[in-house]
């Protein structure tokens, strides 16, 4: 036996030829040149070396053939083989019995079956029948050699072989449950479930190429997945290394952050990891927990939701974003789902582990590419969302879509929508009906609800800029505002009860988050044409209703006429009847009474053809008194303003007015006294003419007279056509191109300002003004100085008349003119007059000094002023440069000036 | 050495005896000494099924020639 063990295997097969067939060595050539062409081919090498599958194989045949008593004893024949160690390829030589084994049953057809087989076989092979015929010894090669040789030598052809070979050799799978199972049958599973994974996978990667990676894997290696998938099965060690399907089945649980057998959440490095106890492959352990991160992605994500969903204080905008990620992550599920039930399928075929349908984690590391880069945007977003919400949160999302990676934007996209679709819902609601249905404070309109009526307009609606999400821009977000803002006003403050439907034909509001999507990818279309829709009807309806209805513009033409003096006959005559009621000391002063004047004064005068609407608001005013005021110093007019009108005559701005009435009546009062002044001179110039001796004092009184009504005329232009009018126009002008109500507030507020401050009366000019007042009260005063002048000269020349009366009607009567006595009487009386000029002249050279100060101070502040139109009026006010002359800084200021525009000539 | 042999010779013996009974309850139809050339094949690594393959068409092929044989006769 040990000699025959030296035999060549060529040898051997002879001998074996010769005794199968009972023929001489001569006789058998033929079928030992087969024989040795067969066992030289790689034919059908298709099997398995594994010693137990093919024992497990042999007995089930045995039970298959209902011999269990024979594969009771075939397990006893096979253990004592095991314990004898003699045979280095045990499997070998069962395998070989097993093939040669034969039903009992049906002998009959044993051997007819196998001619085709030979015949097929054999012309492939011939080609390398020389080649093993001369190196007989290659037949010893191991498989692994051999594979390597086959490759090379097959070559291109071998395609398709090698293929079956690379597929099916190195697998543990038992040729029988191979065969059982139809290839197309097993290539139809993959594919569908491929379509079924198809969600995740984009559309240009057919199950092909999906399946391509795995199929070409195990040629490289054959024989690292054989080891570990068939391991677990045959003993469960848990020492031993861990199976690649172990491994899916739990990285499975892993996705949906349950911890597995071996993969657990590693608190210390807060990630999912295979237990370093464990021992397994680098690669696998690569890999798992490169795909255990999508574990980790979930559970952030799903912590989000968790939290959120029940907190009510999150808002209808949060609520919708934890719905957004909830309808992700279900998606996510049915994946998972999916790979379960692929999972369960594999169990149920048993040990048919590595075909081309089944899971692995190299398989499940591409599949589930695409389910990781959505849920690391969704974690990603949850981490960015954190503490925000309402419109601040819609922000944060749309900041997320401006990505270059299409599927990413997609899907934040539809989040957006999602997400904004509460949002517009508000706004809907906000624009069309002009309600706030805003519990949670998340839309970027707020309402403070203490706010009363009559400062609707201006403090209850407000916008919350963090709440402005990012795709509005901020006009439109302020225009929102003010449609939401008129609506209420409508309703509140004009009482108006037309349906908000009629103001603007509302398109339907947005019902579908689909709607909202479409919005989205058009904002500057069609939504801002909804909003500027919104808006030019919502405010012209507005300002219908309040020109129509509350005569707007008809109130500011009032207040222009009698708040601002622009009704001339009125005010003069107002004045006229005033005069000897206001002269009078403020405590004196009824109100009762002057309202009567008013009335009568507006009866008596054009105003009484304005509307009685207007009038029955005219009314007059006493300002607060202090010690010492005439009734000139708190007089004023006022206009009671109420309802929707008083949104654009504030508060403020009717004490603007006030302000502005009282300076214009002063300098009205200025120019009405002025105009006594010039009155009581010419109707005294000729009585006076018969006392020459005050023809100086006159004379000095009418210079001043005259410089006076110089100025105060400058005044009065400048104030009228400079300020009033130009001012006026301007106004008319912004509220005839008025959109909304906020525009014609904001004309009136500039409008008022500027008069404020071209009147001197805001704080920058206080020091003309006071100059300002100085001058007034200089008029004032001269008109009590000519006053008295005039009192004592005209008293005097009663007395002189009378003295010339009195002689004339003695010489009459015959007596003597004057006694001697009486003429010294007269005598020393108009000595005593003549001594009292020069005091009038000097108090009058005085005043008139003290005004021309003033005045030049005032110039002189002017000059300075940085407004353009007051260094007019300094031009005006000293045309014919008297006072330049007198001033040296005046002199100093205009010399500039003249020198410019003289060089500019 | 000769004990070592003879103990050897036993064990293959053993060996042999125990395939021969699987051999026999698998209906192979192999008698001892093709048996033993078979086995041998296979140590040298000779794929199994290639050999089971060549077994059967030496059979069929003696058996047709039995046959020839018994027709012109």
């Amino acid at each position: 036996m040990a000699s025959l063990d030296q035999k060549s295997p060529n040898v051997l097969l002879q001998s074996l030829c010769c005794r199968i067939t009972g023929k001489s060595e001569a006789e058998v050539a033929h079928q030992f040149q087969y024989a040795v062409r067969v066992i030289g081919s790689n034919y059908a090498p298709t099997i398995e070396r594994d010693e137990f599958l093919v024992s497990e194989k042999i007995k089930k045949e045995m039970l298959r053939q209902r011999r269990e008593a024979d594969a009771a004893l075939f397990s006893e024949l096979h253990r004592k083989l095991q314990t004898q160690g003699i045979l280095k390829h045990r499997w070998s030589v069962l395998y070989l019995l097993l093939s040669l084994s034969e039903d009992p049953r049906k002998p009959s057809g044993r051997v007819g079956n196998y001619g085709a087989l030979f015949a097929q076989a054999l012309p492939r092979d011939a080609h390398s029948t020389p080649f093993y015929c001369t190196r007989p010894q290659s037949l010893a090669l191991g498989y692994g050699e051999r594979s390597a040789a086959l490759s090379g030598s097959v070559g291109t052809s071998g395609i398709s072989s090698l293929g079956v070979y690379t597929l099916n050799g190195p697998t543990p799978t038992p040729q029988s449950l191979l065969a059982g199972q139809p290839p197309q049958s097993a290539a139809a599973g993959t594919q569908s479930l491929g379509s079924r994974l198809a969600w995740t996978l984009p559309i240009s990667s057919s199950p092909s190429t999906i399946m391509a990676p795995p199929t070409t894997r195990p040629s490289l290696c054959p024989q690292v997945p054989t080891t570990r998938a068939v391991r677990p099965h045959r003993d469960g060690d848990p020492a031993s290394e861990v199976s690649e399907a172990a491994l899916v089945r739990d990285i499975l649980f892993v996705f949906q952050g349950i911890d597995g057998k071996f993969v657990k959440m590693n608190a210390q490095d807060n990630c999912y990891k295979i237990d370093n106890k464990v021992v397994v492959c680098k690669s696998l352990r690569d890999i798992s927990s490169r795909l255990a991160e999508l574990g980790w992605l979930h559970n952030k994500v799903r912590k989000y939701t968790d939290a959120r969903t029940l907190d009510r204080a999150f808002g209808l905008v949060g609520q919708s974003f934890c719905a957004s990620l909830h309808q992700e992550l279900k998606e996510y599920y049915r994946l998972l789902s999916v790979l379960h039930s692929q999972l369960q399928v594999e169990d149920e075929q048993g040990v048919n582990m590595c075909t081309e349908s089944s899971l692995t984690l190299r398989r499940l590391l591409v599949w589930m590419y695409d389910p990781k880069v959505r849920l690391k945007t969704l974690a990603a977003l949850v981490d960015f969302c954190q503490g925000r919400k309402g419109g601040e949160l819609a922000s944060a999302v749309h900041a997320y879509g401006k990505t270059g990676d299409p599927q990413m934007r997609a899907l934040v996209q539809h989040i957006l929508s999602l997400v904004s679709h509460p949002i517009l819902n508000f706004l809907y609601r906000w624009i069309y009906d002009g309600e706030l249905e805003d519990t949670y404070h998340e839309f970027f309109v707020a309402s403070d609800p203490n706010v009363k009526t009559d400062r609707l307009w201006h403090d209850k609606y407000s916008l919350r800029k963090s709440m402005i999400p990012s795709f509005i821009t901020m006009d439109q977000a302020r225009k929102v505002l003010l449609i939401g803002k008129s609506i209420n006003f409508l309703h509140q403050v004009c009482h108006d009860r037309t349906p908000p439907g009629k103001i603007t034909p509302a398109s339907k509001p947005a019902d579908t988050p689909k709607d909202a999507a479409e919005l989205l990818s058009d904002l500057e279309g069609a939504f801002q044409e909804k909003i500027d829709a919104a808006y030019f009807d919502t405010s012209k309806y507005l300002l219908d209703v309040l020109n129509r209805n509350y005569l707007l513009l008809e109130h500011l033409q009032a207040m222009r006429r009698y708040l601002l003096l622009g009704q001339g006959d009125f005010i003069r005559h107002l004045m006229d009847l005033l005069k000897p009621e206001l002269a009078r000391p403020a405590t004196t002063l009824y109100q009762h009474n002057l309202t009567g004047i008013l009335e009568t004064a507006v009866r008596a005068t054009n105003a009484q053809f304005d509307n009685a609407e207007i009038l029955k608001r005219l009314d007059v005013r006493l300002l607060e008194v202090s010690p010492g005021d005439t009734g000139w110093d708190v007089f004023s007019l006022d206009y009671h303003v109420d309802g929707p009108i008083a949104t654009v005559f504030t508060r403020e701005c009717m004490g603007h007015y006030l302000r502005v009435f009282n300076f214009l009546w002063r300098a009205k009062r200025m120019e009405y006294t002025l105009t006594d002044i010039w009155k009581g001179q010419m109707c005294n110039a000729k009585l006076l003419k018969t006392m020459p001796e005050l023809s100086g004092v006159l004379h000095q009184c009418h210079i001043l007279a005259s410089e006076m009504v110089h100025f105060i005329h400058q005044m009065q232009y400048y104030i009228t056509f400079e300020v009033l009018e130009c001012l006026w126009d301007e106004l008319w002008n912004k509220l005839q191109q008025a959109q909304d109500l906020d525009h014609i507030i904001a004309a009136h507020d500039v409008f008022l300002d500027t008069i404020i401050s071209r009147c001197l009366l805001d704080n920058n000019s206080r020091s003309l003004l006071n100059q300002l007042r100085a001058i007034f009260d200089q008029i004032i005063e001269f008109q009590n100085a000519q006053d008295s002048l005039y009192r004592s000269a005209l008293e005097e020349l009663a007395l002189r008349l009378q003295f010339e009366e009195k002689k004339q009607q003695r010489e009459e009567e015959g007596e003597w003119g004057v006694t001697a006595e009486q003429e010294a009487a007269e005598k020393r009386r108009i000595q005593e007059f003549q001594e009292t000029i020069p005091k009038m002249q000097s108090e009058l050279r005085i005043l008139t000094h003290f005004y021309q100060s003033i005045v030049q101070q005032f110039l002189v502040l002017l000059m300075t002023s940085p407004d353009e139109s007051l260094r007019f009026l300094s031009f005006r006010l000293d045309f014919n440069e008297h006072y330049r002359a007198r001033e040296p800084r005046l002199r100093a200021s205009l010399g500039t000036t003249r020198g410019r525009r003289v060089s500019n000539i | 050495m000769a004990s070592a042999t003879n103990t050897n010779l036993n064990a293959v013996r053993e060996t042999m005896d125990v395939l021969l009974e699987i051999s026999r309850l698998l209906n192979t139809g192999l008698d001892m000494e093709s048996l033993s050339i078979c086995v041998r094949l296979c140590e040298q690594g000779i794929n199994p099924e290639a050999l089971s393959a060549v077994i059967k068409e030496l059979r069929k092929a003696s058996e047709t020639l039995k046959v020839s044989e018994n027709c012109p006769n």
